[in-house]
């Protein structure tokens, strides 16, 4: 997996999400779900990482699968006591949908997986660069902006704690530490300009790339495997 | 005031000229940061201008970059040629053939993850051969021996090793002119001569490069045996020669030191056998026995850069988990809430803008009446808003509203960060006053001189553990 190009790899799996969140296959959904999970297996990325994201999405996949059967069950109620025909004629009332769109979560969670633990973050950028002719200030910015998140973090609990020393009182929700630390990303983002082009760094200049990155025979088999699998629910 | 023109020798080619220079920020201030300022500098010299915080030393740096009135300001007149050619006219891309610059602050100059990511950014913006690279960089580290450094993410090495890292981005391209902007504003001593001896390697290796390094200490450069360029207000030249600059950083500044009072009292803080952790799963870092701070006392903590004085700092603040006992103000620390625990102890971090409250200076330093503004300088500043004061300012303001109140332990970390010794004396100046009232202060520093000459004790980390050493050793 790690061998797709990025560019490839994000666009199909945009692709695939968006056609499967209109399949009604139980099937089909799993089947999308094997194939992640394979892939992510080939990859050795199956670790931790993966728990942690099937956590959250086994809640929410689960709770929208009670909902739909209840809803499903008492059908007839709902439309005695409601009488909106409309709303529960449209709703899904029986397992297989409920089935279907709760494995749609997941295979949504495993499409995202299948993505940032295969794809390294500065490849993909030197592929938007390179394939989808994505603007190398802007890239740099990303790639700038990403490196420096680890400072962020650690500014953002300073200024916590500059404030609270201070005797106010922070909630995770307080905007007055998001305040300076905006005020602080603007100081930053000028130093930064500054050093990259100090080095050089020069939009308008022709550049190389480290890593030189091509769209391959086997990118495309790659994408056109996956399209046809998200939309084989419309033909069988 | 114009100076007449250095005349050329025939030593060397000016390989940087500025000529007349005017500079201000705003175009329409009267005030100018640099004012008909003119410089020749020669190819192979190295030359350490000084100067105090704010008389212009990093605008010119920044401008002889090209990187202003680019990015900021506005050059009223003059021009910066670098090896012949006007800078203005160079695009960014053949400009780092001709200069390059390490700046102040290590951690906001990269723009990748790690070095060797670094270099092969700084050789991509010079339409370098992909394939050629990775052998170029293998050679430049073999040859600086930065070999350790290459892999290791920017977020895990200390600031020492960040500006090193910098340095070597500033050399993989064999630039004509290297500018080192204050790289040493936070760095412990040994971090310097490590940044120093890569430098001392270049030179050897490279005797035709030029260096222009902007700093407030002529101590860190002594060994270097440089031209040295002394400038006072708007960037007039003082003085310029090879004669080690007479200025003497401190007793110009300094009121004699003040002697302390107040012995009878009882302790505000006892550490007893307290061992120190940076968070609950690490290992302790800091011990610390039988140390105490009484009222008036003004201590200075030396130690070397991630040796533990913010996570001491920390601990005392009631926020980092200890062993063994401290006690404030006759009750053991970890069993005071820590919203008592800071109305009795303030607090100034290295960015103290991250501290601020209130949208004016006034508001910011409530409950301080106009007394405390008047002793510490801002009262004429009290309508403006915190954040446009000078970095120096700010952190005055900083300790103006941690010492309002009724706090009775002011922890000051590193008050030198990015600032010269002028500032930082004058703040603990006006706090000798509150002291005298009972206040008690521990500044953090690397400076070992400003430690010396104001602090009434010493507290030294090393190896791990904290201890009183005797003033007149240093």
């Amino acid at each position: 997996m790690r061998q797709i190009n990025p560019s490839v790899k994000v666009i199909t799996i945009l692709l695939s999400a968006l056609i499967i969140s209109f399949s009604p296959s139980v099937f089909w959904n799993a089947a999308i779900i094997a194939i992640c999970f394979v892939s992510l297996l080939v990859s050795g990325c199956i670790s931790r990482k993966v728990l942690n994201v099937l956590l959250p999405a086994t809640l929410a996949s689960l709770s929208i699968f009670m909902a739909l059967l209840l809803r499903g069950g008492s059908g007839e109620e709902a439309f005695e006591s409601s009488g909106n025909f409309l709303v529960v004629s449209s709703s899904a009332s029986n397992l297989n949908d409920a089935l279907a769109v709760a494995l749609r979560i997941y295979a949504y969670a495993f499409l995202g997986m299948l993505f940032s633990f295969t794809t390294d973050s500065q490849a993909f950028v030197y592929s938007l660069m390179q394939q989808c002719h994505l603007d190398a200030k802007f890239a740099y910015g990303v790639l700038a902006a990403w490196n420096l998140l680890p400072m962020i973090r650690r500014e953002y609990s300073q200024i916590k704690l500059a404030l609270a020393v201070r005797g106010l009182k922070i909630r995770p929700w307080s905007m007055k530490p998001l305040f300076t630390a905006l005020v602080n990303a603007m100081h930053w983002a000028e130093n930064v300009a500054m050093a990259m082009e100090s080095k050089g760094f020069d939009e308008n200049a022709e550049r190389t790339y480290y890593l030189n990155l091509s769209v391959r025979y086997y990118d495309f088999l790659w994408a056109i495997f996956m399209i046809a699998v998200s939309m084989a629910w419309i033909w069988l | 005031m114009p100076l007449p023109p250095i005349q050329k020798t025939a030593m060397g080619n000016n390989v940087c000229i500025v000529d007349d220079v005017t500079f201000r920020y705003f175009e329409k201030s009267e005030r100018n940061i640099l004012e008909h300022f003119s410089l020749d500098i020669k190819e192979g010299e190295t030359v350490v201008i000084l100067g105090e915080s704010g008389c212009g030393k990093s605008t010119l740096a920044n401008i002889i970059c090209g990187l202003y009135p680019e990015n900021g300001g506005f050059l009223i007149n003059g021009s910066v040629k670098i090896d012949g050619l006007e800078i203005k006219d160079v695009p960014p891309r053949e400009r780092r053939e001709k200069i390059s610059v390490v700046f102040q602050n290590p951690d906001l100059q990269f723009c990748m993850g790690n070095l060797r990511d670094e270099l092969r950014f700084c050789l991509e913006n010079a339409a370098f051969d992909a394939d050629e690279m990775d052998s170029r960089i293998e050679a430049f580290a073999d040859a600086y021996s930065v070999s350790s450094l290459l892999d290791r993410p920017f977020s895990t090495l200390s600031g020492g090793e960040k500006q090193k890292a910098s340095l070597c981005a500033a050399m993989i391209l064999k630039s004509k002119v290297l500018v080192l902007d204050e790289p040493f504003a936070n760095l412990d001593k040994v971090s310097r001569n490590s940044f120093l001896d890569l430098l001392e390697k270049k030179r050897l290796e490279d005797p035709e490069t030029t260096i222009i390094a902007i700093d407030h200490k002529a101590e860190n450069w002594a060994g270097f045996t440089p031209r040295w360029i002394v400038l006072g207000d708007k960037g007039r030249i003082v003085s310029d020669g090879t004669a080690y600059p007479s200025l003497n950083t401190y007793e110009d500044y300094f009121a004699p030191p003040v002697l302390h009072k107040s012995q009878s009292a009882k302790p505000f803080l006892i550490l007893n056998e307290a061992s120190i952790r940076p968070s609950k799963k690490e290992k302790p870092i800091l011990k610390a026995a039988g140390l105490s701070i009484k009222p008036g006392d003004m201590i200075a903590l030396l130690g070397p850069s991630g040796s533990g004085k913010t996570t001491l700092f920390l601990t005392l603040l009631g926020i980092k988990p200890y062993e063994g006992s401290i006690i404030i103000d006759g009750k053991e620390l970890r069993q005071q809430k820590r919203k008592d625990i800071y109305k009795s102890i303030g607090i100034v971090f290295q960015n103290p803008s991250n501290q601020f409250i209130a949208s004016t200076v006034q508001d910011e330093a409530k409950p301080a009446d106009k007394e405390l503004l008047e002793s510490f300088g801002l009262a004429n500043y009290s309508r403006y808003s915190p954040y446009m004061l000078s970095q120096g300012q700010q952190r005055k303001l900083g300790v103006i509203s941690m010492i309002a109140g009724k706090q009775r332990l002011l922890l000051l970390d590193e008050p030198t960060y990015g600032q010269d010794v002028k500032s930082t004396a004058s703040i603990i100046r006006s706090l000798t006053e509150r002291t005298e009232k009972g206040l008690s202060v521990i500044f953090s520093t690397h400076d070992e001189d400003l430690a010396a000459l104001y602090a009434d004790r010493i507290w030294r980390i090393s190896n791990g553990r904290i201890y009183e050493t005797d003033k007149s050793i240093g």
